[in-house]
């Protein structure tokens, strides 16, 4: 049960009334560790001194998460047997409590509005549908139907209406006697990511990285004085979708996972497949509460920005638009960092002239193992523009013949006959124009993508027959070129591109 | 046990780690106090603020994260960086919910006593982004947002199974009665026992209500944000908080006038700045970003806004008797959605800045705004920054200068463009180079535009006339920029298809006629790639990315006509 406990407080100064003393809900919870995982999951092992009886007994579990999964509820202890365990989640409400007082007797209070004089009769509930249906004396009359104030009194609440769904076990222990309980569950409703603050000085080309681990506590129930643990990892849910790499394509080029372990400067330690991110000390995870706590911090780690333009499709933009800009940093030990990322958002920040940090865009990333490379979109550079032009498109025809058909006839007297087809080879000829502008002072190098080169395989024949800058065929459907841009300076790339369709 | 040294009120706060902290702050008004509420921020701020105030707790029992709570009040210095909504396009601001969000550097100084101390920081916009948070000059052990909201939901879930009392009130004779009861179940469907027995307190339709004993220390009027140092020697320490805050926009408005000959306009811009948020930012440090800045989908607060949520839509009747009349005649109506804010679009007259309403009176060349705010570079971005401090008033919209150039020439241009096989109607366009030696040549973020001309009438007896209203993407300087503004009345485009069609083209003719007293420029585009080729056209056509250009000048009351074939492409 919970208890009121008293407190006094001291009033100093001017005020000197003593301060109202406070309540202090006292939680039913014992030792509590708390495991967070990414996916909207924790693991919530609660060591509770509970004084059982010889025999059979039935024990409720108070104080524990409102969203607990009551089916991965387990117990253990010594000395004792489990029974069964329940989860009662018939909530005490009054239509619930109206329900449950159909076929008997309560007592009906009326006041008198101009009066308030008040007169007392009992009622038999015969239904409680839509109105309810009472039996007094001998008349039937339906609850409050003439709008006047009624008080319905009920002798008692029926005892498996509850407050909160409530968790009990019955237990049949050897002999009675107080014995530490570890009561162990699931439970949706918490969990944590990271979040990155990045300072990023481009004179210098470096970052300072921060990163904070985000725990968010939505269960409805406060986890006093708990040790936290925190695992970077989707554990424990397998998708029944399967998993969907969203947002995964967008990505800028430039990320590379690493293969250094990571997990070397910063508060992370690894277990098993998962980096684990303890919270020092006992902390209090209170309700509705967004917690952050600092596990990484590095400083001076070599950084530089990158511009890139992806065209999707070979086709043509009215106007010119803007480059994205790209941060692009290693998490690799020799850089600095040697800490592995758990996923989250990265903010980026650089000083403005006056010193101060402002924001300049933001990225989220997946969890990222030691040693990768990283390549974060922070948004469009204003000044640097990308307008993609087809200039030329028609069809060709090659001095190349290929085969298309072959077939076979077998005759009733066992002779065959082979034959085939041919055709010339017939391409499209498309000569883009993609010209890239640049309004800043200083000269930039702009990776120029073009996509959708190949995304069937009978799409994969493409050629690339001529090119203003050589270019990189990074695989079937992307070819890209860097592009150098003087200051306030135009660059004009065209390519000419033979493909099947 | 710490003393605040000018002591001359002391409120003890709740620690925001959480349950089991202190003692209560503020009483639910059950006694006068000579404290300040908590609530009440503006007197309770300036005390704090000068005395950087320091409570302590008195615990009964030791609890580790039961740390001395220092509030700090508010900044005393704050600077305000708003960003603009990417996705929002031409269209305009949302005053009553500004869809994009602002960086808030604050500057707080406040006195520590040695040890692990937890640091309250009140008066932060209220659409704070938690864990966006970054605090300079200092490095806690943790950092906090509590949600949990002191409201009737609140009060109930923290009450449930202890005693309340329950006082009633008769209409008729004003008799008031009180009664001991003990709270069974949540505030929205609400059961309690009294020595009679027990009750539905909302389904009776009487007078009554709980009267609770106390506010719980873990509860907060706002969601709190907090910090618990490290073990620390103690001493006053400046601290910058820095974060972001949902809640704000900004939009660049542009002012061009065209001159009347239509060779040049004058360009004004206007730095358009909203903020939907509860929190006043007094003499802040302001400025705005423009550019595409990548937003993340998990920077928002979904913890508080479910908290404020839930708090405020309490039904408490919701779960009365079956469907029976009770709930249909005493079940108070939703809550009505808040009333959308007065529009503060004028500020003070002591502000520096020009209001909307005076824009009739700034001529093309005359009342020169005095506080322009500079651009400087941020990385890619453009930074806007006003160079006195101004304050960012709650659930308002301010203005100020940020471009101001007399005579930037360009070209009045109408304007046709062909997609398929004929022209869509004609529109009109003042088309410029971005570049100093056209008389501009700075960056021009996205917004909108309005397009004056003077009437020309004797002495300009009816001043400026509209003559259309456009928007801009963001545009950089030697860029071209076209804002188009509206459609032409006196010129117009006839299309029609000639006889003699062929197997696999069609002629097509435009007649073009200008009712002006004045020569036009018109100007039809064709794009070199669709599904049309475009055959048998005047000789002279000017080359642009993408498409041809038929470029013809018609003279006062003149008409002129292009013919041409077209023919599919088969594409």
């Amino acid at each position: 049960m919970r208890m009121i406990r008293r407190m006094t407080t001291l009033g100093l100064g001017a005020g000197l009334l003593a301060l109202p003393a406070t309540l202090l809900a006292e939680t039913a919870q014992g030792d509590v560790s708390v495991t967070i995982y990414n996916n909207n999951l924790a693991l919530v092992q609660d060591v509770r001194q509970v004084s059982l009886p010889g025999g059979r007994s039935r024990q409720e579990f108070l104080d524990v998460s409102a969203q607990i999964r009551p089916e991965t509820v387990t117990i253990s202890g010594d000395g004792f047997g489990i029974v069964e365990q329940n989860f009662d989640y018939d909530l005490l409400s009054p239509a619930a409590l109206m329900q449950k007082a159909v076929g008997q007797t309560v007592t009906l209070l009326r006041t008198n509005p101009a009066t308030g004089a008040e007169s007392r009769e009992r009622a038999l509930v015969l239904a409680a549908n839509g109105g309810v249906v009472l039996r007094i004396g001998e008349r039937i009359e339906v609850l409050r139907d003439d709008g006047l104030p009624v008080r319905v009194i009920f002798d008692s609440i029926p005892p498996n209406l509850r407050a909160r769904p409530t968790l009990s076990v019955t237990l049949d222990a050897r002999t009675g006697g107080a014995r530490p309980l570890t009561l162990s569950y699931l439970t949706p409703g918490m969990a944590w990511k990271s979040d990155y603050v990045a300072l990023f000085d481009e004179k210098a080309g470096k970052i300072d990285v921060q990163g904070w681990i985000t725990l968010t506590n939505n269960t409805g129930t406060t986890f006093t004085n708990s040790r936290a643990l925190l695992v970077a990892g989707n554990v424990g849910q397998v998708q029944q979708y399967g998993g969907y790499n969203r947002g995964e394509a967008m990505r800028p080029r430039g990320n590379r996972p690493g293969t250094e372990s990571g997990a070397e400067n910063g508060r992370g330690q690894q277990l098993g497949d998962f980096h684990i991110y303890p919270i020092e000390g006992r902390t209090t995870i209170a309700n509705a509460q967004t917690k952050q706590v600092s596990f990484l911090d590095a400083s001076g780690v070599p950084a530089h920005k990158g511009y890139e333009f992806r065209n999707g499709w070979m086709a043509s933009t009215s106007e010119a638009q803007s480059v994205s800009s790209v941060l692009k940093f290693s998490n690799a030990k020799a850089q600095g960092i040697g800490e592995a990322l758990p996923a989250g958002t990265v903010r980026v920040y650089m000083r403005d002239a006056r010193g101060q940090a402002q924001f300049i865009g933001e990225s989220e990333i997946p969890h990222t193992p030691g040693g990768s490379s990283l390549a974060l979109r922070t948004g469009d550079a204003f000044d640097v523009k990308v307008q993609a032009v087809v200039e030329k498109r028609d069809v060709i025809t090659l001095d190349e013949w290929e085969k298309y058909a072959r077939w076979k006839v077998t005759y009733s007297d066992g002779r065959t006959e082979e034959a085939y087809a041919e055709r010339p080879k017939t391409f499209y000829r498309t000569t883009m124009r993609y010209i890239v502008t640049n309004a800043k002072p200083v000269p930039v190098s702009v990776d120029v993508v073009q996509a959708g080169l190949g995304q069937w395989w009978w799409w994969r024949d493409v050629r690339v027959p001529e090119e203003s800058i050589k270019g990189t065929q990074d695989n079937a459907d992307e070819r890209s070129w860097e592009v150098p841009v003087a200051a306030n300076g135009k660059t004009e790339l065209t390519v000419t591109f033979l493909t099947p369709w | 046990m710490h003393q605040p040294k000018h002591g001359a009120c002391l409120t003890p706060l709740p620690p925001a780690g959480g349950v089991g902290g202190g003692p209560v702050g503020v009483g639910a008004g059950n006694k006068p106090s000579p404290c300040p509420s908590r609530r009440r921020e503006g007197d309770f701020r300036t005390i704090a603020q000068m005395l950087g105030l320091i409570i302590a707790i008195l615990s009964s029992q030791s609890v580790a994260h039961a740390a001395p709570v220092v509030l700090s009040a508010g900044p005393d210095k704050v600077a305000v960086t708003l960003y603009r909504d990417p996705d929002r396009g031409e269209g305009a601001i949302n005053r009553d919910d500004p869809t994009a969000f602002a960086l808030i550097a604050e500057t707080r100084t406040v006195t520590l006593p040695p040890g692990v101390v937890t640091v309250r920081f009140e008066g932060v916009a209220g659409g704070i982004v938690p864990q966006s948070a970054i605090l300079f000059g200092t490095s806690p052990r943790e950092r906090n947002r509590d949600a949990a909201l002191l409201s009737q939901g609140g009060l109930v879930d923290a009450f449930t199974g202890q005693h309340v009392i329950l006082r009633r009130t008769d209409p008729g004779s004003g008799k008031v009665s009180e009664e001991r009861a003990t709270i069974r179940s949540a505030a929205d469907r609400m059961i309690i026992d009294t020595p009679r027995g027990a009750e539905a307190v909302y389904c009776t339709g009487l007078n009554q209500t709980l009267i609770y004993p106390d506010a719980p220390a873990t509860l907060s009027a706002k969601p709190v944000l907090s910090m618990t140092t490290k073990d620390q020697p103690g001493g006053t320490v400046t601290i910058t908080l820095a974060y972001i805050a949902t809640g704000f926009d900004w939009d660049a408005t542009y002012v061009a006038t065209l001159a009347n000959d239509g060779k040049s306009m004058a360009l004004f811009a206007w730095l358009t700045m909203a903020s939907g948020d509860e929190t006043s930012f007094v003499d802040a440090t302001t400025a705005a970003v423009a550019g595409r800045v990548n937003r993340s989908a998990a920077t928002r607060d979904d913890t508080g806004r479910d908290a404020r949520n839930r708090a405020a839509w309490l039904n408490r009747s919701a779960g009365c008797w079956p469907a029976g009349t009770t709930s249909d005649v005493y079940s108070p109506p939703p809550p009505a959605p808040p009333a959308p804010a007065p529009m503060q679009v004028m500020m003070e007259s002591a502000d520096v800045m020009v209001t909307g309403m005076m824009r009739r009176e700034l001529k093309a060349a005359g009342a020169p705004a005095s506080v322009v705010a500079k651009s400087e570079e941020l990385g890619d971005l453009k930074l806007y920054s006003i160079p006195v401090p101004v304050t960012v008033a709650a659930r308002s919209q301010k203005q100020v200068a940020f471009l101001q150039k007399e005579r930037v020439t360009g070209q009045l241009v109408y304007h046709a463009r062909i997609d398929e096989a004929e022209p869509g109607g004609p529109q009109m366009l003042f088309r410029f180079r971005n570049r100093k030696a056209d008389g501009l040549g700075d960056p021009l973020p996205a917004g909108k535009a309005v397009v004056y001309q003077d009437s020309g009438a004797q002495d300009n007896f009816w001043g400026r006339m509209v003559v259309g209203e456009s928007s801009l993407p963001d545009k950089a300087v030697e860029e071209e920029v076209e804002m188009v503004f509206g459609e032409p009345a006196n010129v117009t485009q006839e299309t029609e298809t000639l006889a003699g069609q062929g197997d696999k083209w069609t002629d097509h003719r435009i007649t073009i006629r200008n009712a002006n007293p004045f020569p036009i420029r018109y100007e039809i585009d064709l794009p070199t790639r669709s599904s049309t080729q475009f055959l048998n056209l005047p000789g002279k056509l000017l080359a642009k990315p993408g498409k041809r250009v038929w470029a013809v000048a018609i003279p006062a009351n003149g008409t002129t006509r292009l013919t041409y074939r077209t023919t599919p492409t088969g594409e």
